[in-house]
């Protein structure tokens, strides 16, 4: 990937990262189609939670990826693995966690990075580039 | 749809796309006992019609469209755009089939009104298959 995608592809994961931590009270600001649509998964009944997880998944996909260079075989893994990072992310033992999802729990760089490598993407978004490194 | 996206030849296409349609109508040709073809689609057609839930009616009816899409397209070649416009194709038909007929006073899905023959060929056009069935 060349390094003005990286970058882009940092932002992107970044603000999705954001936008999946909001919360209704706290962040109005994030309130983009991401944070609605993953309120709407961890809030999802049994039934309608696999749907939930394919919209979220498809809309974070072509987020990232152009769906006419994405072939439907890289396409039903990508979401499968993104599926399980939801699952994750929603984990629970919610009854231990004061009814949180496990998502709470970590910080916006880690999120962006399960989703990141879900993706398919070698990309590091844990550690803080350091460009000032300088000779001694 | 481009032959190179095909995985199997138009008459095997004909052949699979008229066992399926067997299976969505669920009439007695449609004996699924050993075929994970007609197995497959009978279950996720009947839960899809049966469920009382709207999420989980419309999580069965794409998987449905996935399950029908990947019997016939390859997906090694098929872009995604591609497939998410095919699949957006079937789950109408499949919703539109599933409609229950209030009218008729028989509360019985459009479905029983088509012949398995109907239903296949409405199934090739969704997934714009030249496919002759006259």
């Amino acid at each position: 990937m060349a390094t003005e995608h990286i970058q882009a592809a940092k932002v992107k994961l970044s603000r999705i990262a954001e936008a999946m931590k909001s919360t209704e009270e706290a962040h109005a600001d994030y309130e983009t189609k991401t944070a609605g649509m993953w309120r709407e998964l961890v809030s999802a009944g049994p039934e309608g939670r696999a749907q939930r997880k394919i919209d979220l998944a498809e809309h974070i996909i072509f987020e990232v990826f152009d769906p006419k260079e994405l072939t439907v075989a890289e396409f039903m893994r990508i979401r499968k693995r993104l599926g399980e990072v939801f699952e994750i992310l929603t984990v629970s033992a919610p009854h231990l966690r004061g009814g949180q999802p496990a998502i709470e729990d970590m910080d916006i760089p880690n999120v962006a990075q399960c989703i990141s490598d879900a993706l398919g993407l070698d990309i590091n978004l844990k550690e803080p580039e350091n460009t000032n490194l300088q000779k001694t | 749809m481009k032959m190179a996206t095909m995985q199997i030849s138009m008459e095997t296409a004909k052949e699979k796309l008229l066992k399926i349609s067997a299976a969505m109508k669920n009439s007695p040709e449609s004996d699924t006992y050993g075929d994970t073809i007609k197995m497959r689609v009978n279950l996720l057609w009947r839960d899809s019609v049966n469920s009382p839930n709207l999420l989980a009616k419309e999580y069965l009816r794409v998987s449905l469209a996935e399950y029908v899409i990947s019997q016939i397209l390859d997906w090694d070649r098929l872009p995604a755009s591609k497939f998410l416009n095919l699949r957006d194709k079937l789950v109408i038909l499949f919703s539109r089939l599933q409609t229950v007929n209030l009218r008729g006073g028989n509360n019985k899905p459009t479905i029983d009104q088509f012949e398995v023959n109907d239903i296949a060929h409405n199934l090739s056009a969704a997934l714009e298959l030249p496919i002759g069935w006259k």
